[in-house]
């Protein structure tokens, strides 16, 4: 919100009610702005006799009150009892009014909101203006003080925004399409926000492209030239764009989330912006190390990242506009403290010193210097010497996620060290926050973590985790925590507090489709207010046919009705087809067909 | 008077194809009122289509449209296109309706109809393709396996219904194609075609770049017609997507009596056109079955994955070019990288034979036999003695095994759908021997396995006959045992997958075991006898037909061995 704000008071012609300005802009009128505030309430009460009564009022724009209380009198005159609540979009604003006019009686009657106390990242709390606006429930009149449209004009498109998109937006009638790569890390990341979305209502379906990997490594049997493998390797990935393409052909979606490294061709998202679908990629890489992303950043609608400056300022080189910071997180269904304990695992996946991971180059430095602990290494891609060697668990195999949620909960101490290929052991200018920091707080673990640039501002060093600046450093932390049990434990609870309040996949996804939805805010409520008009239109329009009626009115429920669905659902009815039925598979018929010409 | 609508919404070609189901209906319900439903992308040949009292195009393609632009979801649009398309149309109670198109959209749209008879392909509500007719049944087996597909489509649609002679009892077929002219043409001046010219077109599109003859080759043609008669006029004939392709033969051609009409003519003036055109040369297209309709000369050139078995030109006398090389025709799901069959159809020889074809009406044989071992074999349409069309070699050839199979397979299907079980038409095996010079030299006319394999699929119907009255009789004294019930159809199930698996090592076998699959999944019956009674006659047509196989493949042989003095190994 913009903090510059200047104010004038101005006397006008009724000497009791004075009206100022904001920035230069009249809130009130200065000639009567009593018999203005009775105008302007008297058209709500006309919107109210249109459009119904609502549960609620809410007012954009507190100004000196004078449209509220005339509101509040017209209401109270038709022994109407309908809440109404104000937002002001300022601080600065609220304490000048509050200093210089009498809205005393306002302020005890109204619930008011002031946006930029709760605002300090718009998409972030956008999620939270809706909640403290209680926005999603019941049935909401949004108004606003005419004025204030003009001065506070990002504030008010943001508030009428998220008035709209909880009108007209609910995620079951938003369909999603998680697209995962082959393998890595970022497929594990898309089932955590597949379940996150499934979790938080939405339509989604996940593309799994996992069994293409097998293919993709056995491309190098066929020949030693390299060109040629990675030419083979090419077809292999535009086999895979091609059959996903197929598959939002058959069945298209809003939104189209791509994870790092899936098939995200070109031509595969011009085809997809073609369809009107909107896209999403998470880059959840390095962007230094992994530069793929200036091929596609400018080619999906929104680009999401886990770091930011320097990749902000890449990105801005190559023209994208389209980037947002939205680091990763934890999925607590799946990342839980375990509270029986099996003492199998126990003795298993317990130790004083763990770390959970692959071998990259500086974790080989750094864990060599901490072979005297009770250390258990997990993960794939050690190959090492002695003594290193004897610390690495079940020969190096890759471990599960299942089997993470163990480690993080039956070690006492876990180690996250952020990989390097180039570092000896600590990479001083790491910026991103690799998932297990998430993770291990998460599943209650307490954790020695290098220190991150962007953790400042989400964990605090010494209360949810505890950061190591060199490898002495760690060696002497290690030594203190297994000593201080109820310390560590303190900041692991405390830890676990904090990731699970502020850190989890399904605020990730609030943020994320924030951000899409506001951006794309008229577009998607068209399709969706299209979606609903025509099921309301279909229902009207048959009414005269009952048969035709009542198998639209089954699917009246899912906000819009695909002929794909309807013929599903037909298709596993039984019986002669009725004729409505009869007339839906026919429209079905022309569907496959065309899935099939398009040799898609 | 009998409401009939026929259902045909497939392209031009097979709209005119249809013709001779329109007229035998006629003929068998003089006054019947037929509606026809066709495509309206296709609405410009409906004035031409005879014996339909009304013609209403349909217009799927803007269905489609609407259907996409909503990402194929249901909206009023959609409903509103979708009444648009039955208007008119349901108004009526139709005594037979008839579906001559191939899709799940016609299935469907029959089934509205509601009519009191349907002939044409159906479909469970579990998407089970089902039929009610034999030649629907056979035209969804041959699509499955375009390599024996051996029956035209004409004979196919013409034969949906059956007609007796009055007297005789003789079947009545329509052995003719028709367009009819319901006004005068205009003149075709504007198009600079003159009264007295001698007007040979080229109808140069087809529907895949396979089933083209060169450009160059078409060029050359033009240019040595030209030069050899001054009266001749060229005409070249095709769509938009032909303009390119005409307006390089044009210039290669490079004479003002070549008259460039690609992308230039309504359907209308196309048939104009082509009744007017003393020759027409063409590939297995639209265009070619408005010339035979209209009783226009033809060369037809074949390349590429277009057998002229399907779609050959539905009348005697009319000529065809295949060209000699063992891969025509090859897989419709090929992408040929190198069609050299189109090179082997030379420029002069298909200039030689216009003239033929120019001078004579018929008895064009022996004039083609010079091109013996020219690189194309010359075919010759006619109409066997069962009344289907056929088409034999007119130069003497060298007996293939596909050429011998096929035509043993011909035979038997002919037989069967005729009813004529047990005379086999031992001339027409002769008249077919009599093309061929000899057998090719690698030529195995070992049939042991072929016939043990029919041996057995004939033991598993009689099984399946066995078990099939067993289930009647359970129906009749003991509908109620579920046990026997499950263990009969459950027994019958296994029959069904023994014939699959036995009939899939042959082409023709696994065409006839197709033709029951549909059969047995088309059970109109809900009920364990009706079920029972379907079953019965299922597994005794499939024997029946297996039988008939048998004698023709015998009667083959041996008449092989007569005439080639060939001897074979086949253990019996």
């Amino acid at each position: 919100m913009n903090n510059n704000i200047g104010f004038e008071i101005i006397e006008t012609k009724i000497a009791s009610a004075p009206s100022f300005k904001i920035n230069g802009i009249t809130v009130h009128s200065v000639y009567d702005p009593l018999s203005e505030a009775r105008k302007w309430a008297a058209q709500i009460i006309n919107r109210i006799e249109n459009e119904g009564m609502p549960d609620k009022i809410i007012v954009f724009g507190l100004g000196a009150g004078y449209h509220i209380k005339a509101l509040a009198d017209l209401l109270k005159k038709q022994e109407n009892t309908i809440k109404i609540e104000a937002v002001e979009p300022s601080e600065k604003s609220f304490n000048f009014i509050k200093s210089n006019f009498n809205v005393s009686e306002l302020l005890k009657a109204l619930k008011i909101t002031v946006l930029d106390s709760a605002c300090k990242n718009v998409y972030a709390d956008a999620s939270s203006i809706s909640q403290e606006l209680e926005l999603d429930k019941g049935s909401i009149l949004f108004c606003e003080l005419p004025s204030y449209r003009k001065i506070f004009p990002e504030a008010y498109g943001l508030t009428y925004k998220l008035y709209g998109i909880n009108q007209f937006f609910t995620p079951s009638s938003f369909k999603i399409l998680v697209v995962q790569p082959m393998y890595g890390g970022s497929s594990t990341i898309g089932n955590y926000l597949h379940s996150a979305l499934l979790g938080l209502g939405y339509d989604v379906k996940i593309l799994d492209f996992s069994k293409f990997y097998d293919a993709y490594k056995y491309m190098g049997e066929f020949t030693p030239n390299e060109d040629h493998v990675n030419s083979l390797k090419q077809s292999l990935f535009n086999l895979m764009s091609e059959a996903l393409l197929s598959s939002v052909f058959n069945e298209p979606p809003d939104l189209v989330i791509f994870m790092a490294q899936s098939p995200a061709s070109e031509r595969t998202l011009l085809k997809l912006k073609s369809m009107g679908i909107k896209t999403a990629y998470w880059f959840v890489e390095d962007f230094r190390t992994l530069t793929y992303w200036n091929t596609i950043a400018g080619n999906v609608d929104y680009f999401f990242t886990i770091q930011k400056d320097d990749f902000f300022t890449e990105l801005k080189n190559i023209g994208a506009n389209n980037f947002h910071y939205l680091p990763l997180a934890c999925l607590p269904d799946f990342h839980k403290k375990i509270t029986e304990i099996n003492e199998e695992d126990r003795i298993k996946y317990g130790s004083d010193v763990s770390f959970a991971g692959a071998g990259y180059y500086n974790r080989k430095n750094v864990f060599a210097q901490l072979i005297d602990f009770n250390f258990k290494i997990w993960g794939s891609d050690w190959h090492v010497g002695l003594p290193l060697s004897l610390l690495i668990q079940d020969g190096g195999k890759r471990f599960t996620e299942e089997e993470a949620v163990k480690i993080y909960n039956y070690s006492k101490i876990n180690i996250n060290l952020h990989s390097s290929m180039w570092h000896w052991d600590i990479n001083p200018n790491g910026d991103f926050l690799n998932p297990r920091v998430y993770e291990i707080l998460a599943c209650g673990g307490f954790q020695l973590v290098d220190r991150r640039r962007y953790m400042e501002g989400l964990f605090e060093d010494g209360k949810d985790l505890v950061v190591f600046e060199t490898v002495d450093d760690l060696r002497k932390k290690i030594k203190y925590y297994l000593a201080n049990e109820e310390e560590r434990s303190a900041i692991a609870a405390h830890g676990r507090e904090t990731v699970l309040n502020n850190h989890t996949y399904e605020r990730r996804i609030r943020e994320m489709m924030n951000i899409i939805l506001l951006d794309s805010y008229e577009q998607i409520k068209s399709k969706i207010e299209t979606r609903k008009q025509n099921i309301s239109e279909l229902l009207k329009e048959t009414e005269g046919n009952k048969e035709l009626h009542d198998l639209i009115m089954q699917f009246s429920g899912k906000k819009s009705i695909s002929i794909g669905d309807m013929a599903e659902s037909i298709k596993r009815g039984k019986g002669r087809l009725s004729k409505s039925e009869a007339m839906i598979l026919m429209l079905w018929a022309i569907k496959s067909k065309l899935v099939k010409l398009q040799g898609l | 008077m009998k409401n009939i609508i026929i259902l045909n919404l497939t392209r031009m070609g097979d709209l005119i194809q249809s013709t001779a189901l329109f007229k035998k209906i006629k003929l068998i319900y003089p006054e019947s009122s037929v509606k026809l439903l066709i495509s309206s992308d296709f609405a410009e040949i409906a004035p031409f289509l005879p014996y339909a009292d009304e013609i209403k195009p349909i217009d799927v393609k803007g269905l489609t449209e609407l259907l996409k632009a909503g990402n194929f979801e249901l909206t009023i649009d959609v409903l509103k296109a979708l009444d648009a398309l039955f208007e008119g149309v349901l108004t009526l109670n139709y005594d037979l309706a008839v579906n001559l198109s191939h899709d799940e959209f016609s299935v469907y749209f029959l089934y509205i109809l509601n009519s009191l008879k349907n002939i044409g392909i159906s479909v469970t509500r579990e998407g089970t393709i089902i039929s009610n007719d034999h030649m629907t049944a056979y035209m969804f087996s041959a699509v499955k396996n375009r390599k024996v597909s051996v029956l035209n489509l004409v004979d196919i649609y013409e034969r949906t219904l059956e007609a007796k002679q009055d007297g005789s009892g003789k079947k009545i077929h329509v052995n003719k194609i028709y367009l009819e002219h319901k006004k005068k043409p205009e003149s075709l001046k504007r198009y600079g075609i003159e009264e007295n010219d001698t007007v040979i077109s080229f109808a140069i599109g087809a529907s895949t770049e396979l089933k083209k003859w060169r450009y160059d080759y078409f060029a050359e043609l033009a240019k040595m017609l030209l030069a050899g008669d001054s009266k001749i006029k060229v005409v070249l004939l095709g769509a938009d997507y032909d303009v390119e392709a005409g307006s390089y033969i044009e210039a290669a051609a490079g004479d003002e009596r070549l008259i460039n009409l690609t992308g230039k003519t309504t359907v209308s003036d196309l048939v104009y056109i082509v009744t007017r055109s003393n020759l027409l040369i063409t590939h297995d297209t639209g265009t070619m079955h408005i010339g035979v309709a209209t009783g226009t000369k033809l060369i037809v050139i074949y390349t590429g994955n277009v057998g002229f078995w399907e779609t050959g030109p539905y009348s005697e006398n009319k000529l065809l070019v295949v060209p000699d090389i063992g891969c025509f025709p090859c897989d419709f799901n090929l992408k040929c990288l190198n069609p050299v069959c189109r090179d082997l159809i030379k420029p002069e020889y298909i200039y030689d034979m216009a003239l033929t074809v120019l001078e004579k009406e018929n008895g064009y044989a022996e004039k083609l036999s010079k091109y013996k071992n020219s690189g194309i074999i010359p075919y010759l349409s006619r109409f066997d003695s069962k009344k289907f069309i056929d088409f034999l070699p007119a130069v003497k050839i060298k007996l293939k095994f596909k050429d011998l199979k096929l035509k043993i397979l011909k035979l038997s299907l002919e037989h069967y759908y005729e009813g004529d079980f047990w005379n086999i038409d031992e001339n027409e095996i002769e008249l077919f021997l009599d093309c061929f010079e000899g057998i090719e030299y690698n030529l195995n006319l070992d049939a042991g396995e072929e016939l043990k394999a029919v041996e057995s699929l004939i033991s598993l119907c009689e099984r399946g006959m066995s078990e099939a009255k067993k289930m009647l009789n359970l129906a009749l004294h003991d509908p109620f045992n579920y046990i026997k019930t499950e263990e009969y159809t459950g027994n019958i199930k296994s029959i069904d997958f023994e014939l699959r698996y036995l009939s899939s090592v042959y082409d023709d076998l696994s065409l006839f075991n197709q033709i029951h699959v549909i059969n047995q999944n088309s059970s109109a019956s809900y009920d364990l006898f009706g079920l029972a009674v379907d079953s019965l006659k299922n597994y005794s047509r499939y024997k029946l037909l297996l039988n008939i196989f048998k004698k023709v493949l015998l009667l083959f042989l041996d008449k092989i061995k007569d005439n080639f003095n060939y001897k074979t190994k086949e253990s019996i």
